[in-house]
């Protein structure tokens, strides 16, 4: 099967994780789409999605790891920002540190843009008559690039599809006392309302001491879930489900006095766990 | 008064329009439309709630939706929902978000909340709290002040609905607190 993975850019944990768990599932992927990090879209995305203090911070962090270089690098030098994908970044005692390290040690094409549906990647993408693109970041999606793929771009939704749909689901789900999980799904033009491959539960455990902690863990599980989708597909066993426009509720990113809640929230189902 | 919100409802188009927004020869204000919506759910408790919050929340959900993915709203509109100013009308900016948290508190729906609280960090962002004395705590008619609504104005209502507004998230707040920390509250 031919394909292609999505990153947001080229720091992206999670992107670096989903093609190295593609790759040692043999999936190798056949290419990689990154973002650039220093366009302006990259940057006020980031901005949006942090707020000026946290984007200060993510910036600075990103230039440290810059400072580092930009190879495999000794795994005890390497701070991730995510530790549940730690075990999946080693390499013989070794790390990636960015998509382009792995790219480089498993041949697979790289490609950097400014904007995903442009026709530079467009072309780009052509060239390898992909099956399938695997979604890791990357911005909103249109039709051009969706329907690019024979099969479909395939997506890990941080949440359970169809009922939250948007941002900051996992956060929202807490809130509202609803089950948090992750929901595989092929991509479509709207958000999240593509037909439905499968949902996989996460039962919050003891360990899940803040909403950055559940977050990252869920990170971790939407890799593994996207590694079994690819299985699935691969081996024709795959039934996905449609799902109404009307079946969900979008939502958008979580005002701070909300995210305290949540935590509370949180912190009131681990609690007792943890006794 | 039943017949007067009855009346209202009828006003309705398909896309959550009321028809008769608007005062003669001026834009279509969001004050206006946010006070339509906000007197139909004051007179839910006269005309029964379903029917008004049906009518209610299918604009006050494409304005939510608007506010989330541009991160302001417009001061004007047209009746397809098109923003016709470029500057915002900070008295309906309060509205809305009194409109949102009103709905909030009646259909148990956070997304609701969530936007009301992002529209009041905005409205935080524009008030003063240094400078001359008479302009502390007051809202400008429009932002930037030069826009067509009460150019260069601070109209008192502004900063009346503004407070209403305020009031409700503390009430609010308070609420799901106590729902979270039973003992404590």
């Amino acid at each position: 099967m031919r394909i292609v993975v999505l990153a947001a850019n080229i720091y992206s944990e999670r992107a670096l994780a989903t093609l190295v768990a593609l790759h040692k599932a043999g999936f190798t992927p056949i290419a990689c789409v990154c973002l650039s990090t220093l366009s302006l879209s990259t940057i006020v995305r980031k901005l949006a999605q942090y707020g000026p203090k946290n984007f200060v911070l993510y910036v600075v962090r990103r230039l440290n790891m810059f400072r580092g270089g930009r190879h495999l690098k000794q795994f005890q030098d390497l701070q991730f920002d995510n530790p549940y994908l730690e075990h999946r970044l080693k390499y013989h005692n070794i790390a990636f540190s960015d998509v382009a390290s792995a790219c480089t040690e498993y041949n697979i094409h790289l490609c950097y843009c400014k904007d995903v549906n442009s026709e530079k990647v467009l072309s780009f993408l052509r060239k390898f008559d992909i099956d399938l693109i695997v979604y890791a970041g990357g911005g909103i999606l249109r039709n051009g690039l969706i329907k690019t793929p024979k099969i479909g771009v395939l997506n890990a939704h941080g949440g359970i599809l169809p009922e939250y749909r948007g941002m900051n689901v996992m956060e929202w789900s807490l809130l509202q006392g609803d089950q948090i999980g992750v929901t595989v799904h092929f991509i479509d033009s709207k958000i999240d309302t593509g037909q439905i491959c499968f949902v996989n539960k996460v039962p919050v455990s003891g360990e899940d001491g803040s909403i950055t902690a559940l977050r990252n863990r869920i990170v971790d599980t939407t890799v593994d879930a996207l590694v079994e989708a690819v299985r699935m597909l691969a081996k024709g066993e795959m039934r996905t489900k449609p799902q109404a426009p009307e079946e969900g509720k979008q939502y958008f990113t979580m005002h701070e006095k909300l995210l305290e809640l949540a935590e509370l929230k949180l912190n009131h189902i681990v609690d007792p766990l943890l006794k | 008064m039943t017949e007067c919100s009855h009346w209202v409802l009828t006003q309705q188009k398909p896309n959550g329009w009321f028809e008769g927004y608007n005062l003669r020869h001026r834009p279509i204000y969001l004050h206006f439309i946010a006070y339509t919506l906000q007197g139909l759910l004051e007179a839910a408790s006269i005309i029964g709630p379903t029917q008004v919050i049906e009518a209610v929340q299918k604009p006050a959900e494409l304005l939510l939706r608007k506010f989330e993915l541009k991160k302001s709203l417009s001061g004007a509109y047209s009746p397809e929902w098109r923003p016709q100013v470029l500057y915002m009308c900070m008295t309906g900016n309060a509205q809305m978000a009194t409109v949102w948290q009103r709905l909030s508190q009646i259909t148990n729906d956070l997304r609701f909340f969530n936007a009301a609280l992002k529209m009041h960090e905005l409205l935080k962002a524009s008030l003063w709290y240094r400078g001359p004395y008479i302009l502390r705590g007051a809202v400008k008619g429009s932002f930037p002040i030069w826009g067509r609504y009460l150019t260069f104005r601070y109209p008192n209502w502004a900063a009346k609905f503004t407070a209403d507004s305020f009031m409700i998230e503390l009430q609010l707040l308070k609420t799901l607190y106590s729902k979270e920390m039973p003992c404590e509250s």
